[in-house]
This record gives structure tokens, sequence and C-alpha cells, in this order.
């Protein structure tokens, strides 16, 4: 595709709210205490603040929707701030298109939905009911700004932003749109933080003190919440407006890259890096998220480099818990880390073992051809 | 405008309240027999008897290692294993088939009171299985787990689009080149949250429902499930597989309309419509049956005539329509899967498949709308859906060059 793909705006909601831009990699290292439900001893988790979307965008009227949705209105319209498209009417929103990733959809409202279920599920509230669907975040988005282009959720864990992304990319591709807001996040509900704790998948800094033993073979993650926004161009589009970008997409992947002992394999790391990266690999940047720990995506650097794909170097993240759009947020962290890199790329990758998928986005500075 | 390169269907497989497998599905069409009966009293949590399309056959089946299965799996499986029955000869691409599967409601078809009441204290009880279904992902990644297929896999939900935009999703992933096989379809169960939320809405007819008729009272709710084996031609010519048909076009399209309601000039849906057809390369004469998305409530029905006369406008003979949830009911997340595969039978078969209960049709002068079984030659067919939230997909099938029953 001529001109390629650029990433023209970013924005996020997260720990230190709602912000416009790519997010800030100084943010809280830690997660915080919880305050918002009661629990039997102090957790942590990854937050967002409570904050009045109206605050953020003059106007916006979020009442009776989910978070998740509130959020989404809220990203999106900074998002094309961010890349400088105030009046939506300025491109053409039949070539728009809304891509979402999510791996819980709207918790907050399907809570509450099943809740008034349990009283009575004759009387159910019907302002709830279409409010707890996986794609009213995204229908709200074009309903708020008329697009009328193509508009799906896809679900994959949480790898479901880069999933989002890749959908976004496709659609691009193959000419079905001209641009493409993608967004994706989770709200993080009492009741799932609990399902972590019960099912022994929470991290030791979601405890005060040591927490307990950790499982054999389970993940251990921090729990996060959140939504990161981005909006996708064709070179072309982007040119035609003048467009300045914060990176240009290079090669996508997902897939499994486990080969059923203890990670994923160094041969098919390798391979899989050369042939995103093509002949000449220049050093790749894979940023991660400290708090993820000993991450089996370092270990396939560590292999593909061993493997002789490329040079291979981590750099910190955003700290923002896991979460279905915690790898878009990380992908806002590597195109703020661009200017840092030698060569341009930067790698972000989704967890990889056995049970979930993994994914890969590469990304360059957007001189780079 | 994009256009598709076509792909090959080389599998089919299906659930419905007809029984398993595709056949049962054809048989009960063939003799115009409608699937839908008051629902059974275990599984109503109202206190009025909705008219639904109820899965009566057992879904036993093991759940492998580490998989808790609930009832919109246990649906989405039996449909998989069907389609995917060709991959036995071809075990080694298996490893590289990707499965994209569409659900509404996903495990929320198994909550129980207590999950509903507390779900926190559900978790703490020993409720972690059950919750682990919850996830839209979970149940393409329960098929993929199943039937051992290690390609890229997703989940769709896009309500009452969500089966036809998994079909284009998938298709997509072989026309860029990424997989040469995709196993792709939809599933729900019925579930109190949808009944409930249906209810609510005032949405439901109480009896058997009459889409397009100008006494249409709401819709039937259905479950099933069905899956499509979606490969790409060079691939499927070279190993000699018995090609079905073939999907020659697609797109989506949004309303930004309202959450529930359609645009009532149906702009939207024909956008999808007019963007496949383009993308099929097909004329609006070329297009001999469109399988609607029907529901029988007073606003989809009339907005999606309207979406007809204006995708279709300028053809040289009336469009036959029909819409088939009038046999089984509205399948939410698997409706445009199984209406994809109806669509490839009445293909297969040179029979359109008329609306039941159809006696007096919304007037119009492009649409005909069926309510008799007619025999065709057509060449080229449509499916089109639409989901609250605004979202439309079309999809364009073509008849197999061999085609036979």
């Amino acid at each position: 595709m001529r001109g390629g793909i650029l990433l023209t705006g970013f924005a996020s909601v997260g720990t230190r709210g709602p912000i416009r831009g790519l997010p800030p990699l100084d943010g809280p290292a830690e997660p915080l205490p919880i305050a918002r439900w009661p629990t039997a001893s102090p957790r942590r988790a990854f937050l967002v603040p409570p904050f009045r979307p109206a605050d953020a965008v003059p106007g916006l009227r979020t009442r009776r929707m989910d978070r998740l949705s509130a959020w989404a209105l809220v990203g999106s319209a900074l998002a094309l701030q961010d890349a400088g498209i105030d009046v939506p009417g300025a491109v053409d929103r039949s070539r728009t298109a809304v891509v979402c990733g999510t791996a819980y959809g709207c918790l907050d409202l399907t809570e509450e939905f099943l809740g008034a279920l349990a009283t009575n599920a004759s009387q159910a509230p019907p302002i709830l009911f279409p409010e707890t669907l996986a794609n009213l975040p995204g229908s709200h988005v074009a309903r708020h700004f008329g697009i009328t282009g193509p508009n799906l959720t896809a679900s994959a864990g949480h790898v479901s932003g880069e999933v989002a992304l890749l959908q976004a990319v496709s659609l691009l591709e193959s000419g079905d749109a001209d641009r493409a807001l993608v967004l994706a996040g989770d709200v993080l509900t009492g009741a799932l933080f609990e399902w972590y704790e019960a099912a022994s998948l929470l991290a030791p800094a979601c405890f005060d003190g040591p927490g307990p033993e950790p499982v054999a073979g389970r993940r251990q993650v921090v729990p996060g919440e959140g939504l990161a926004a981005c909006l996708l161009e064709t070179g072309e589009a982007a040119a035609a407006r003048r467009a300045r970008a914060h990176g240009r997409y290079h090669a996508g992947w997902l897939g499994s890259l486990h080969d059923g002992t203890e990670g994923p394999s160094g041969d098919e790391a390798a391979k899989l890096l050369r042939e995103m990266l093509g002949a000449n690999a220049p050093e790749v940047v894979l940023v991660a998220p400290a708090a993820s720990g000993p991450s089996a995506m370092a270990c396939l650097a560590g292999r593909a480099e061993a493997g002789g794909a490329t040079r291979v170097r981590s750099m910190a993240g955003v700290e923002s818990g896991e979460f279905g759009g915690s790898g878009l947020v990380q992908l806002g962290a590597a195109l703020a880390r661009l200017p840092e890199t030698e060569h341009g790329f930067t790698m972000v990758a989704g967890p990889a073992d056995r049970h979930v998928q993994t994914a890969v986005i590469l990304v360059e500075r957007p001189e780079h051809r | 405008m994009p256009r598709h390169a076509a792909v090959a269907i080389t599998g089919i497989g299906a659930i419905s309240p007809y029984g398993l497998g595709w056949k049962a599905l054809l048989e009960g069409l063939s003799e115009g027999r409608g699937a839908t009966a008051p629902i059974s009293s275990s599984a109503n949590p109202l206190d009025t008897v909705p008219v639904v399309g109820q899965v009566a056959v057992s879904l036993d089946l093991d759940a492998p290692e580490g998989f808790e299965l609930s009832r919109t799996d246990r649906l989405a499986l039996l449909a998989a294993r069907e389609a995917s029955a060709p991959l036995s000869a071809v075990p080694d691409d298996r490893r590289g088939c990707a499965v994209v599967v569409s659900t509404t409601v996903a495990g929320l078809s198994d909550i129980d009171a207590a999950g509903m009441r507390d779900p926190a204290g559900y978790y703490r009880r020993g409720g972690l299985g059950p919750v682990s279904t919850y996830p839209v992902s979970h149940v393409a990644d329960t098929v993929a787990a199943v039937l051992g297929l290690g390609g890229p896999r997703l989940g769709i939900s896009v309500a009452c689009a969500s089966g036809a935009i998994a079909i284009g999703v998938a298709a997509r992933l072989i026309e860029e080149g990424r997989v040469r096989l995709a196993l792709a379809g939809g599933s729900d169960a019925l579930a109190p949250f949808t009944l409930a939320g249906f209810n609510a809405l005032q949405a439901l007819d109480a009896h058997p429902c009459r889409p397009f008729c100008e006494t249409r009272a709401g819709l039937n709710l259905g479950e099933g499930a069905a899956m499509l084996l979606l490969e790409d031609e060079g691939h499927a010519r070279g190993r000699g597989a018995e090609v079905l048909g073939r999907l020659t076009g697609w797109a989506f399209s949004n309303d930004a309309f309202h959450p529930t309601a359609p645009d009532e000039e149906g702009r939207g849906l024909a956008s999808s419509m007019e963007k496949a057809m383009r993308s099929a390369r097909v004329s609006v004469d070329d297009v001999g049956y469109v399988n609607a998305h029907g529901t029988g409530t007073r606003l989809n029905d009339a907005a999606e005539v309207k979406a007809y006369e204006r995708a279709f406008a300028g053809r040289r003979s009336p469009l036959p329509v029909s819409s088939t949830k009038s046999y089984i009911g509205h399948t939410l997340g698997a409706a445009g899967a199984l209406e994809a595969l109806i669509t490839l039978l009445a293909l297969r078969t040179g029979t359109l498949f008329p609306t039941l209960r159809l006696e007096r049709p919304i007037e119009s002068r492009l649409v005909d709308l069926l309510s008799r079984p007619r025999p065709s030659s057509m060449q080229v067919a449509m499916s089109v859906s639409a989901g609250f939230g605004g979202s439309n997909a079309s999809l364009v099938l073509e008849r197999a060059r061999d085609a036979r029953s």
C-alpha cells in the first residue's frame, strides 16, 4: 500500500485518567490500593480514578452507559484531537471504521443486569440490556461522530487490543476504509478481581505483604482496567490532510508460538521476526511493562536473538496491569520510545503461554520506508 | 472500492432447533416445518411463556483438559466438528487453520441464580470453571483446542450481525494470505440474560413470529450454531477438495443512528449491500435471492424493505427475499452464520425457502417477499444481517460450479 499505514492519533484512559497523546512513561510503577470495593485485606490493582467524561470532552453525555462506553467516547474524542481532526465531518465518515477490542465487555452493567435478573427477570430494566452488549462502546462512538463505516468488536483475551489493531489494518489494506479508530479496553469489577484471586492468578504486587504461594503452571497477573485509542490512516489519507504521525505500522502477527513445553519456540520466534523485518533486520526494541515479571515475550525475544534474527533490546513500557487494552497501551509507549531507538523498530508483544495467543506488532518511525 | 478475492467453502456444519447437522436443518426448511414452540419451563425465567427455537438433542461432549464447556461452547463444537470433517484428510492443515467464532452471550447462557445475585460470592464458593466460559473469546479458544486447530483465533461480538462479520473477518485472513483455511461461524444458546433483555424491550412475539407481515408483532428467540470451513481456492483445488460454494464478496457498515432501532430509511444496511455487491463484482440483477435479517419486529422489517429498495434500485425484476428466522427463531450471535449456511443450501438445492406465516406481506414494488417455496437456477445470492448497535453485514455467495444437493 502506497504510503503505508500511519498512526496519527493516540489517547488513553488509565491510572492518570484521560490523556490526549502518547502515554507518559513516568506513570505509577506499582498498582494502587483498592478502595472502590471492600476487600477482606488490602489489595492492589491498576484502576482508573473516577472522572467526569464531560470534563475531558465538553458536552459529552454518558449517563446510563457502562464505564467502558464512556471511556470509548472520551478516548476516541481525544485521539481524534491528537490527530488534528477537530471536526469529524472534515473526513469521509463512511470510509472511517471503528474497531474495538475487549476481553470482558461492558462488565459493570452486565453484572448490574444479572442482579436485576436474579430479583425478577420479568421486570428487568429495558434501558440497561442494550448497554451490556460488548459492541455498544463502538456503537456509541459511531453514533456520536456519525461514523458509518465498518464497525466491529473483537475479543481475544488480553491480546484483544492487538487483535483490534490488526483488524483495523486489514480494513485499511483491503480498501474498505481510509482510516480507523481502534479502541481497546476493559473495566475491572470487584467480582472479576475476586475471580482472579480465587483462581490463584494474582501476582505478589497485588498484596501488601508476601501474598499466597503461586500455583505451579498458572500465570500471575496484576489486573488492570482502562482504554487505549488510536487513529490509523492510510498514508494517502494522512498526506491529504498533512497529518503528522506518531509512527508507521510495519507488520503484525497473531497466533500460537508455544511448543508445548516451557515457552515459545526459539526457532519459530526467530523465523517470525525475520519474516516480519525482512533482510538486514535492524535492532528491535521490545517494549513491555516491568510489572509483567519474567515475560515470556522477553524470553521469545532472547531466543530470537540467539537464533540470529536481530538484536533485541528491552525498554520499559507503561504499567497498566493486564486487561484487553493493555497491549495497545504498550503500543503507545512504544511509539513514545521511537525517537530513542537507533533504527526505529519497536515491538509490542502480548503474553505467550500455553493458553494465550501471542500477538506481535512492529512499528517504526514515520520517515522509515 | 475494494474487490474481494473469492474464498471457497469446503465444509459446513450446524446444530439448530431441527437437530444435529446441516441435513436436519435442510430437511426442516424443505418441509416448510417451523421449529419454534413455547419454551420449556426449565429454561424459562419469565412470567410469560415465549415462543422460542430450542435445541432438543443431547449436547454431551467431553471437555478438554483445563476447559469448562458452556451450552454455547457445546453448540459451537458440534457444528464445528461437522464443518471441519474435511480436515481429517489433511491433518497437517489443522495446525494453520484459523478459528473465528461469534457469540453474544457465550458462557452467560449457563449462569445460575447464585451467580447472578452475587458474582463475587459465587467465585469464592468455587464457581471458577463456569466463569472462565464468560469471555466471548472462550468459544473460539474451545473450538480450536478441541479440534486441534492451531492458527489465529478470535471471538467476534457485534450483536445480531456477529455471525456474518465473523465469516467476513475469516475470509479476509485467507485473502491476505495469513492462513489458507479458516473455520468461521457463530453460536448462541438461549439464556435468561437475553430472554429477559428482549422481553424488557417488548420485542418478543407471544406467538410464532411473522417477519415482513403487516400483522407482525415481534421476534422469537432461538439457539444454535453454524460453521463454515473457508479455504483458499487454489489450496482447495490442489488437494481435490469438494467446493460447496464460494464467498465472493462482503461488506460491513454502521447506521450511527440508535443503540437498538435501525435507521428508518435503511441507509446503513443498503450501504453494506451495495458495497458487498461491488466487492463481488455483481450487479443488482445478478443476485437471485436475499436471505433477510427479517426479525419480525415492526421497526426492523419496515426499515429493511426500504434498504432493499435503495440497494437494488434499477433492478429489472422484483427481488426475492425471505426470512428464515420464521423457521428457527432469532439465534443472535449464530444468526448470521446459520443464515449464510441456509443461503448456501438454497444455492445448492435450487430452492428459495419462503417466510413462514406470511399472509399480508409489506407492500413493495421492488421486493418480492416470498410466502411459498420457489425453484430457482440462481448462481448468486446474498445474506444480510443487522444488529443492536447499528452494525450491518452483507455476504455474497455463489453457487459452486458442480453443485449437487
